[in-house]
């Protein structure tokens, strides 16, 4: 029976993603509970590690850079150009800001490629708390500058009286919608690609432990999953680019009113 | 203009020669005590090549000029590899020690 259970039982590939409580304080204060989940902690680390990067490439503050500091130049000169081709001038003083979201971004997306660890971008609470925080901070940015004429983003210029209240219905749902596109593609694409690779490496290890003409078979299904992980590398580097790509683009809406 | 912009200037000021309208300037008191502050400050800078920063510790070794290497990377996806581990097999991997799945 156990024989039959290792050869045909499949784990459930999205038990990876399952949040684990490691300890809680519960306390008559408002009934209020304070955890530390794994997410928590793997937020904790991210955290960290992004801080820990930043300062540690420093150099002594010297002029001439070491590989780490171009590293991070090379990272910050690619926000910035971007910033620069997407915003414009005005949108240099944000920089701080998208440079501290894909880092974040990326090394959320990046902890969760090595072995049994946990990706904190593939919960919803991740991406979508993430989308709602910055459309709620780029609305408030766009009154901020604009006043009421911020409200002229939902016209778009030239349009026939008589279209003007289905256009700004329709642009509407379409700003509000931002919210929850912006950290669904980030979490669906990450939630994807580790399941591909829970699946894949499910399935060659059944092969693996199947007998001699399987494990030889196995070779194929083993090189797809070094191909995967290195396409989910890059997936990790395009998700974050994107997500601050299309903050930066959300910024320009309300600084400039397209 | 901030403390350090301010300092820089300052000493800039020092290593700048005294501006010299006509030749019979040269010499006159106020200029001459302008170039002895020109003469002493090159004077005090340090000759030869910078010497090497002796620091210690995590930083310089993986991090600083050419000691910058790839190790911080390898040692961080370690850390994690082991702590996941750690953390996998107490919710999890331990309870299929004896029984493939339940």
């Amino acid at each position: 029976m156990t024989t039959f259970i290792n050869t045909v039982f499949i784990n459930n590939p999205l038990e990876q993603f399952e949040i684990k409580e490691f300890f809680y304080m519960g306390g008559p204060l408002l009934g209020a509970k304070f955890s530390l989940t794994n997410i928590g902690l793997y937020l904790i680390i991210v955290t960290i590690l992004v801080l820990g990067m930043s300062y540690l490439s420093l150099n002594n503050n010297k002029v001439v850079p070491s590989r780490w500091s171009i590293v991070q130049e090379s990272l910050f000169g690619s926000i910035l150009n971007m910033i620069k081709s997407t915003i414009g001038g005005k949108g240099e003083a944000y920089l701080p800001f998208l440079y501290t979201i894909f880092l974040y971004v990326l090394l959320s997306n990046l902890i969760g490629l090595v072995p049994y660890s946990f990706t904190p971008s593939s919960h919803f609470v991740f991406g979508i708390g993430f989308s709602v925080a910055i459309l709620i901070g780029v609305t408030i940015l766009g009154f901020q500058t604009h006043a009421l004429k911020f409200f002229g983003l939902f016209v778009p210029a030239g349009t026939p009286l008589g279209l003007v209240p289905v256009l700004v219905m329709i642009e509407t749902i379409s700003y509000l919608a931002r919210a929850l596109s912006l950290g669904l593609r980030l979490t669906a694409n990450m939630i994807g690609g580790h399941v591909l690779l829970k699946i894949f490496s499910t399935f060659t290890w059944k092969a693996v432990i199947g007998g001699p003409i399987l494990l030889l078979i196995s070779i194929i299904p083993f090189a797809f999953i070094i191909a995967f992980t290195g396409l989910e590398i890059a997936i990790a580097f395009i998700q974050a680019y994107v997500f601050t790509m299309l903050t930066a683009s959300y910024l320009n809406d309300a600084i400039n009113l397209h | 203009m901030n403390t350090i912009a301010r300092r820089a200037y300052s000493t800039a000021r020092a290593a700048i020669p005294p501006t010299i309208g006509s030749t019979k300037a040269i010499g006159s008191p106020k200029d001459a005590a302008r170039m002895t502050k020109v003469v002493n400050f090159y004077k005090g800078l340090p000759n030869g090549p910078a010497p090497a920063a002796r620091s210690s510790g995590y930083q310089a070794r993986y991090f600083d000029g050419k000691n910058s290497s790839m190790t911080p990377v390898f040692q961080t996806i370690a850390a994690v590899f082991v702590l996941s581990y750690t953390i996998d097999y107490h919710f999890h991997l331990k309870h299929h020690k004896n029984v493939a799945h339940h």
